[in-house]
């Protein structure tokens, strides 16, 4: 991670010795130094920046990776020291890369249903009060926009709880509600699989977006405070919310879909909405969403892993070595900083600066860009948008000011709300008969 | 307090109703209510919650004037037990956290959502009702503490394992994990409809003491939720506390009848270990016995009680110190355990 951001090539290889002229090798060689010392200064003001305007970042699936790996044995997860061999994050590299708010994911998998899905997100909400509770001078928690600027002020990460999927809340409001009292500050309306009452990207659309019920869901989080998080749903059900959320949404982890066309992104209309909304796209890094070469790979890495009986999500050893197998013979489209940095600027031209901010997913994805291997990767990628002539106050806002904004605004709608309206005691309804 | 003795069996030519016992001896109920006001209720259980959730309009036996004024209720556990089972359980018991802060929550000048023994006390202090919440049912956690911790969090105090895999014929390893982590949570185990022998290894292997928070004595009443005389020895070795509820089904369709199980408890268990755990709450017909039928049936009781002879300290033990004493034990155990890790 020592080179910037590379547009295409690879630094460092673009020196050609025998070139016909040593006047043309010496400006060659030239160029690459101010190609160089353009990327190391970029770099550096990258770092100046973050130090001010740290990264919130939307998305990370530390928590889950500790109940797959250790079953919440932090004793062997000590993320005090480096954990590069086995996680995309510890806190070293959370400081190398200038993150100073991370709303963790306290996923669950879709798999889990009823009870245990509810029973699993509490023990995600209890694994991140204990990492928070281990590393007091590092992580503080976090509930509202003002804990967030307090964090900042005091040199520390704010640590807030993102729920990732409907299915945590088992169909019930005051299972939302309880999430909320504990922490939690975000729900993904749905994972990889449709809910009861809302359809999800990468599911048969079965509802056409959100139900009754559905609705009922969001406008109860406006109530609480609780941000909609639109990752992961359907365009219909992102349309659907847009229009039933009286506070700003978010999209804690996806970029844009017409840059690279896979339904995990967000479409332009979608992304034009959000001026109107408040809210805020964050774009994420996994490979197989925003590199459209990736999109194919995955599709066939997916269909091998799954010929050998594993979940296509699974990132345990056995499954990375099949991945390993699988790339001797096609190689793996590698996404880079720039990447991510397309659909950041078409997203800022859609949406508008004041609308977009950066989830990267880490610790939830098996691949990673390149420069973006790990979540001491952001720098690369501010260096990159300096590159392309973002000034520093649109990086601002990316990194740091959206994100808390979006907050505070969702909870001044929640004060509004909350004076008028009780809790909602709306229930799912029973399953018609089909 | 005067309203109390204008209650009809206070007044001989008004004809009290035959169902009503009066007091024998003459002032028994003004030595009753004056013992109230020194010391009030701290009574383990009454299921309001679930009943509100059942009907929006209802007609029961719990309502702020009777629990505060009449009854002289000085601390209250709001049940959050739930006849679901499966898998709906956990949200379902949440459903009942949220609806229980929701209740409390409107009434701040009477109710208090107690989390300390501390709280305990400054509830009376300003006169208002400490309210804890609790139990949750035990089936919620199969293989989780997260979650234990996640209804701690939340305010919740107690949880009562009966109908829970790992307290069937005792407890099974993870039972003593939840124990444990009770015990480290300063959350009071709830032993009311353990079969005895889980009840039995619970209470021993508790370092704090536990709570039958509405039970009957199975050697007077034959009945699945009363207590056998064995458990009560336990429960006695342990400092823990038995409440008798007020249930004709569990003591007999009369005020003596409780009498009489408080009787024999006490004399089982001790006056250290006896409480009162009504039972309000729920949706008529679930009968109470006659003269017990709300919250005013507290002073009768003390009454009847100070007539057969029970001195006043056995009686402020009975109603708010061994249910006060078992939260601080609870506390106390669970500063002692605090450097263990969750």
């Amino acid at each position: 991670m020592t080179h910037g951001p590379a547009e295409g090539g690879v630094p460092g290889q673009a020196a050609v010795p025998e070139q016909p002229s040593a006047h043309a090798a010496r400006t060659a060689a030239q160029e690459q130094t101010a190609a160089r010392e353009r990327t190391a200064a970029h770099l550096a003001q990258a770092r100046r920046l973050l130090a001010e305007h740290p990264v919130v970042d939307g998305h990370n699936d530390l928590p889950w990776a500790l109940r797959k790996q250790v079953r919440y044995d932090l004793d062997r997860r000590d993320i005090a020291t480096d954990q590069s061999a086995v996680l995309h994050t510890d806190i070293p590299r959370l400081r190398a890369g200038g993150v100073g708010a991370q709303f963790w994911s306290v996923y669950v998998t879709a798999e889990l249903a009823g009870d245990a899905a509810v029973s699993a997100t509490l023990e995600q909400v209890d694994a991140v009060n204990q990492l928070i509770d281990r590393y007091p001078g590092d992580l503080v928690r976090a509930l509202t926009a003002d804990d967030m600027e307090a964090a900042r002020a005091s040199g520390r990460i704010a640590s807030l709880m993102g729920a990732e999927g409907g299915h945590s809340i088992n169909n019930s409001l005051a299972t939302l509600r309880a999430l909320h009292q504990l922490g939690v500050r975000y729900l993904t309306l749905t994972h990889n699989d449709n809910v009861d009452w809302a359809d999800s990207a990468t599911d048969e659309p079965r509802h056409g977006g959100l139900t009754d019920f559905g609705r009922e869901v969001v406008r109860e989080m406006n109530r609480i405070g609780m941000l909609v998080d639109l990752s992961h749903v359907a365009a219909t059900t992102m349309r659907d919310a847009l229009e039933t959320s009286t506070a700003p949404v978010i999209f804690s982890h996806s970029s844009a879909r017409a840059v690279c066309d896979h339904p995990r992104n967000v479409p332009d209309d979608v992304l034009a909405q959000l001026p109107a909304n408040g809210g805020i796209a964050m774009a994420t890094f996994v490979p197989k969403f925003v590199l459209p070469a990736a999109v194919e790979w995955t599709a066939a890495a997916d269909r091998n892993l799954r010929a050998h009986g594993f979940h296509p999500l699974d990132t345990g050893p056995e499954a990375m070595a099949l991945h390993r197998a699988f790339e001797a013979d096609r190689p793996r489209p590698v996404a880079t900083a720039a990447t991510v940095a397309d659909h950041l600027d078409h997203m800022r031209e859609v949406a508008g600066v004041d609308h977009i901010g950066i989830g990267g997913d880490f610790d939830g994805t098996a691949f990673t860009p390149a420069g973006l291997d790990d979540v001491s990767g952001y720098p690369n990628l501010l260096a990159e948008l300096l590159a392309r002539g973002w000034s520093n106050a649109d990086l601002a806002k990316l990194t740091w000011s959206n994100a808390v904004r979006v907050l505070r605004d969702a909870e001044a709608v929640a004060r509004d709300l909350s004076a008028t309206r009780g809790p909602s005691n709306a229930v799912m309804p029973e399953p018609a008969a089909p | 307090m005067a309203d109390l003795q204008e209650e009809p069996e206070a007044g001989p030519s008004v004809g009290a109703p035959e169902t009503v016992p009066g007091p024998v001896l003459a002032g028994a109920l003004e030595r009753a209510a004056a013992l109230l006001a020194e010391h009030p209720v701290a009574d383990g259980c009454n299921t309001l919650v679930w009943t509100l959730r059942q009907k929006p309009y209802h007609d029961t036996d719990t309502d702020i004037p009777r629990l505060l004024r009449s009854g002289a209720v000085g601390a209250q556990f709001w049940s959050l037990l739930t006849p679901v089972t499966g898998d709906r359980v956990v949200a379902d018991t949440l459903e009942q956290i949220d609806v229980a802060h929701e209740l409390l929550g409107r009434y701040p000048d009477e109710l208090l959502v107690a989390l300390t023994a501390g709280d305990l006390a400054d509830a009376r202090n300003r006169g208002r009702i400490a309210s804890f919440l609790g139990p949750v049912p035990g089936s919620t956690l199969t293989d989780s503490l997260g979650t234990l911790r996640a209804f701690h969090t939340l305010g919740v105090r107690s949880l009562a394992p009966a109908g829970a895999a790992w307290a069937q014929e005792g407890l099974t390893p993870f039972g003593h994990e939840v124990v444990r982590e009770m015990n480290r949570l300063a959350m009071v185990v709830d032993l009311t409809a353990c079969p005895p022998d889980a009840a039995i290894e619970i209470t021993e292997s508790s370092r704090a003491p536990v709570m039958i928070s509405h039970t009957a004595a199975a050697a007077l009443t034959r009945h699945p939720l009363n207590v056998p005389d064995e458990v009560l020895l336990a429960v006695r070795a342990a400092g823990g506390v038995c409440m008798v509820t007020f249930s004709a089904e569990q003591t007999g369709d009369s005020l003596h009848a409780v009498a009489d199980h408080l009787d024999h408890i006490r004399s089982v268990a001790g006056p250290e270990s006896v409480g009162l755990g009504a039972c309000f709450g729920a949706d008529p017909p679930h009968g109470h016995p006659a003269g017990l039928g709300d919250p005013s049936g507290y002073p009768r009781l003390i009454a009847e009680l100070l007539d057969r002879g029970w001195p006043e300290p056995d009686l402020a033990l009975l109603t708010w110190d061994n249910a006060a004493r078992v939260l601080r034990d609870v506390e106390f155990t669970s500063r002692a355990a605090h450097h263990r890790k969750p």
